[in-house]
């Protein structure tokens, strides 16, 4: 299985955490959900709203947009961003939609049940 | 899965680059430096060339395994329908390989270049009716003309006798000038070509051998160079040679095929090549100037032609002469290309018809899967990946035909050789080059992708709703077989009604009157080698033959004999132009003319109209006489009776007899005015014979039963004389009609197939109609209807996409047909017998080809029928 790095801005520079790949799907597709936007927009997107706790290698993204984009969860076009750049823009389809309801609920249960075995949180 | 929704390799680098600047413009949004914001912005992104070479590679790999996916499932689901399969693949296989078959002949005679230097600089430089060029044309031509870069002259191969060392053998020789192996740029595998040195004064007389002769004759062994042989055949006589080198295997001399009908021996490649160092007359080959083009040296030469040749000839000759200069490779290829070109468009429309029933298999296959497709667009699948899907089965299919096809080509390959032999001897081998590889793979991929597409075309996006719908609605579909089936049917009618046309052609040309009687009829060239003054020449060979056709007559098993100059299909016979009847306008062109033994006209049967034939009475000293053939009474002469004077070759001949026309070069053409005198009153006329065709009639049949004490009666008279192209008359005529039955042959083969593969349609779609509409017929036998009358009305029904087909064919046939026109024979292209012929016969075909699956309706079991839903 495939692993993206991500650092987590408040520990060490040097640490990484592994992401499972799907875990990062879920990530632009939850982005999605708010309206089109670009990769840039996308990353910056994935760092803001965690408030820095994960920040992508912004490339690493570009294999998930890829493999999003060929099941057809998201499509894309070309469009010009807000300070008039030209980019290409991703959005949701209803397959896509479909799937991030069905991703999340999963990711809830595992978690959830990894939780259960690890315990109440010690930090 | 597609990956037709990603970015393309550009887009990509485009996408990329636009994130790193997006991200740089936020950071300078937020203060940093333009530097430190791009710097930053790059390393958040991480590797960017790496991301970009990850996606390049993933999305190869993704094509690739889209590919590998897509021919395992085509591959599975061709295994799950045999029968399909198998039908299909040997459809496929036959139509492909008919195809490379006849286009790896195209190729080894039209398309590749000949193994000469610069092939398509040389031209052959002919006028006719002078069947070479004399030593003074020739010398004045490469003096004066700037056209041409250098010129050679040559002469065909005739049959010879070679002594070497003690040891006689029949050789086919052929002479050439010094200049000849440089003009054609020819690198010897032994010792060296001709040189100019060779033409010196008290120079030996060299020659050099062929290399199958060099192996065959001498074991490939080097040491042949330096010997010595003497050499007798129609020009030289026993002059000693020497061997000075050994042609390359796939050197090939330029033997053009005379026009007219193929003589059995005009094509053979030579064995030994000798320096030519006489006047003799001989075919001249031309490489052209650099800028100069063929037609160009047409003109020129003719020009200079004019200047140097009343000096020879009559001017009225002269006036009428043009100088032709040919490319090699057309001259060499002749009359053939057009036959080839034919076949090649007759297998072409095999290949469509192969094509449409393809298509109509993949159709019924399609519609057959409705249900399974439905699915797959359920669950996603996009028309174009179905589409796909259809159309890598379409194209392994075609695959698999082409390298079926390959295989049959290169099992054909000898029976091709042999076929093409007879015609074409520059041409030996009939190799599967890389002009017949991509041919077939093209070929095989439009057929692919055609049929695919054809059979999706009535497969529409309304599909999945016609599903939904419930109904099997046929209507787009049928519609499209049908029409597929009315054109194979009318493709398969002009192919059928070529073949017809053909084989007629054949069998009048088989049965065309002759005016002789060819059968055990034995000929054979007798060249008794005299020399001297002309006088003295005319002389000797007038007496040679009469004591020949005396001791040859005495044998007890001949019949009769005699001997001529000439013999029908032995070549371009001499001409006389300015003969008339005397009191008369001359008669128009040439007239032929042949000296003759008495009893030449008894011993090949030829009809005696009038008079007399020549007699022991007809001596040189007595009254010039001649007879003539009908053609000549109907030149302009008639009527005419024994009796007439005629002014021949500047004096009076008193003409004896009339006879019987017989053909001179070719069966096609009408026979020509013919001028027959006794060889015995050729003396001190113009006309010297150095050698004549001696005819005996075997008594009880068995004429080559008389070959050997044929031979000794001719060597009893000198033991050095050339007897050559021994054959008998009924191998001639045959040589004759060779072209004409292998290219009904081929014809009719195909058309065969093609027949087979159209019907195969037929029966196809009325089984499918049948299976289609089991409810109806169910219904109707339940309502009463009799096998019979069910039976009758799906046949009725199929019946007229056929009838159809044969009317548009019948249309397409009349015009299609003006291709073959010129080589059809005493029919007409639009012959109505046979155009009624073969509608009947295809309607036949098909009503039998409906029938059997018609029948089976009959047996449909009402019941079961209405249960089926």
């Amino acid at each position: 299985m495939e692993t993206h790095s991500c650092r987590v801005s408040t520990q060490d520079d040097n640490e990484r955490v592994a992401l499972l790949q799907g875990t990062l799907d879920l990530l632009i597709l939850r982005i999605l959900i708010f309206g089109q936007q670009h990769g840039q927009g996308i990353a910056r997107a994935i760092e803001q709203q965690t408030d820095g706790t994960l920040l992508v290698d912004h490339g690493s993204l570009y294999p998930a947009l890829q493999r999003l984009e060929s099941r057809e969860w998201i499509e894309a076009e070309w469009g010009t961003s807000e300070n008039n750049r030209k980019a290409r823009f991703y959005r949701l389809t209803r397959a896509g939609r479909k799937q991030l309801t069905a991703g999340t609920s999963q990711w809830y249960r595992l978690s959830g049940a990894i939780a259960r075995i690890l315990g109440p949180d010690q930090a | 899965m597609s990956r037709r929704h990603g970015p393309s390799d550009d887009e990509f680098r485009e996408e990329t680059e636009a994130h790193v600047a997006l991200e740089t413009d936020r950071l300078i949004a937020e203060g940093l430096s333009r530097e430190d914001a791009e710097i930053t912005a790059r390393r958040s992104f991480g590797n960017v060339t790496r991301v970009r070479e990850r996606f390049y590679e993933s999305r190869r790999v993704m094509w690739l395994e889209d590919l590998r996916q897509d021919t395992r499932f085509a591959l599975r689901s061709l295994g799950r329908s045999p029968g399909f399969a198998v039908v299909a693949l040997l459809t496929l296989a036959i139509g492909l390989g008919a195809n490379t078959a006849i286009f790896s002949v195209v190729n080894a005679v039209l398309l590749r270049p000949l193994a000469y230097r610069d092939p398509d600089r040389l031209i052959l430089v002919e006028h006719p009716p002078l069947g070479g060029s004399p030593f003074w044309l020739r010398d004045a031509w490469r003096a004066r003309s700037h056209t041409l870069a250098d010129l050679a002259g040559f002469e065909r191969s005739a049959s010879g006798t070679l002594v070497a060392g003690n040891q006689p053998m029949p050789v086919s020789a052929a002479h050439a000038t010094a200049n000849f192996f440089a003009l054609l740029g020819t690198t010897p595998a032994l010792g060296r070509t001709f040189t100019a040195r060779d033409m010196q004064p008290g120079a030996s007389a060299v020659a050099v051998l062929s290399h199958s002769f060099w192996t065959r004759q001498f074991g490939g062994n080097p040491d042949v160079l330096g010997r010595t042989f003497m050499l007798t055949d129609m020009t030289v006589t026993g002059e000693e040679r020497v061997i000075v080198g050994v042609l390359p295997p796939d050197f090939r001399f330029p033997v053009a095929d005379p026009p007219g009908d193929t003589p059995l021996f005009a094509g053979m490649q030579p064995d030994v090549i000798v320096l030519s160092r006489d006047d003799a007359f001989q075919q001249v080959i031309g490489r052209l100037a650099p800028g100069s083009t063929a037609a160009d040296a047409s003109t020129e030469l003719s020009g200079i032609f004019k200047q140097a040749a009343p000096a020879y000839y009559r001017a009225n000759f002269v006036e009428r002469t043009r100088v032709l200069a040919t490319p090699l490779q057309d001259r060499l290829v002749g009359e053939t290309r057009h036959r080839l070109l034919l076949l090649l468009a007759a297998v072409g429309c095999v290949l469509l018809v192969v094509c449409a029933n393809i298509a109509n298999l993949l159709l019924a296959r399609v519609t057959g899967r409705q249900p399974e497709f439905a699915i797959r667009a359920a669950l996603g699948a996009r028309t174009g990946r179905l589409v796909r899907m259809i159309l890598t089965e379409s194209l392994l299919l075609a695959a698999f035909g082409a390298a079926a096809a390959l295989l049959l080509a290169y099992w054909s390959n000898g029976v091709l050789r042999s076929l093409l032999a007879a015609r074409i001897s520059f041409v030996e081998t009939v190799p599967i080059d890389w002009r017949v590889l991509a041919f077939t793979i093209v070929v095989a991929a439009t057929t692919g992708v055609f049929s695919g597409l054809a059979s999706l075309m009535a497969v529409g996006s309304g599909y999945a709703k016609s599903i939904v719908a419930g109904g099997r609605s046929v209507t787009g579909r049928t519609r499209l077989r049908l029409v597929l089936l009315v054109a194979e049917v009318a493709v398969v009618f002009v192919l059928v009604l070529t073949a017809a046309l053909l084989s007629q052609t054949l069998w009048n040309l088989h049965h065309a009157r002759r005016g002789f009687d060819g059968s055990h009829l034995l000929i054979a060239g007798v060249m008794p080698g005299a020399s001297g003054t002309i006088p003295e020449l005319q002389n000797l060979t007038s007496t040679f033959f009469d004591r020949l056709v005396e001791q040859i007559g005495r044998l007890p098993a001949v019949e009769s004999v005699a001997a001529a100059s000439t013999v029908p299909f032995s070549g371009p016979t001499m001409g006389m132009s300015d003969v008339s009847v005397v009191g008369r306008p001359a008669i128009n062109g040439t007239v032929s003319v042949a000296a003759i033994t008495p009893g030449y006209f008894a011993t090949m049967q030829i009809g005696l109209l009038g008079g007399r034939d020549f007699g022991r009475a007809d001596l040189p000293a007595r009254d010039r006489v001649a007879i003539v053939n009908e053609a000549f009474v109907r030149a302009g002469a008639s009527p005419l009776t024994p009796g007439t004077p005629i002014q021949f070759d500047g004096s009076q001949l008193t003409v004896v007899g009339i006879v019987e026309d017989t053909p001179d070069t070719s069966l096609r053409q009408p026979a020509r005015p013919f001028v027959y005198v006794p060889i015995a009153q050729t003396v001190g006329s113009h006309f010297v014979f150095g050698r004549l065709t001696i005819l005996v009639r075997a008594r009880g049949g068995n004429q080559t039963a008389l070959i050997p004490a044929i031979r000794d009666a001719v060597w009893a008279l000198g033991h050095d004389i050339v007897i050559d192209e021994v054959s008998t008359m009924d191998e001639r005529v045959a040589a004759v009609v060779r072209t004409e039955r292998d290219s009904a042959f081929l014809f009719g083969l195909l058309a065969a197939i093609a027949l087979v593969v159209a019907m195969a349609g037929v029966y196809g779609v009325v089984a499918y109609s049948v299976s289609q509409r089991t409810r109806e017929i169910g219904i109707r036998t339940a309502l009463g209807a009799s096998h019979r009358q069910v039976v009758t009305g799906i046949v009725r029904e199929s019946a007229w996409p056929v009838v159809f087909g044969i009317g548009i064919g019948g249309a397409t046939a009349v015009v299609a047909t003006r291709a073959v026109a010129s080589v059809l024979f005493e029919i007409r292209r639009t012959d109505p017998p046979t155009y009624v012929a073969t509608a009947v016969a295809l309607i036949l075909t098909a009503l039998m080809a409906a029938w059997i699956p018609a029948r089976r309706a009959a047996g449909v079991d009402p019941v079961a029928a209405l249960r089926v839903e």
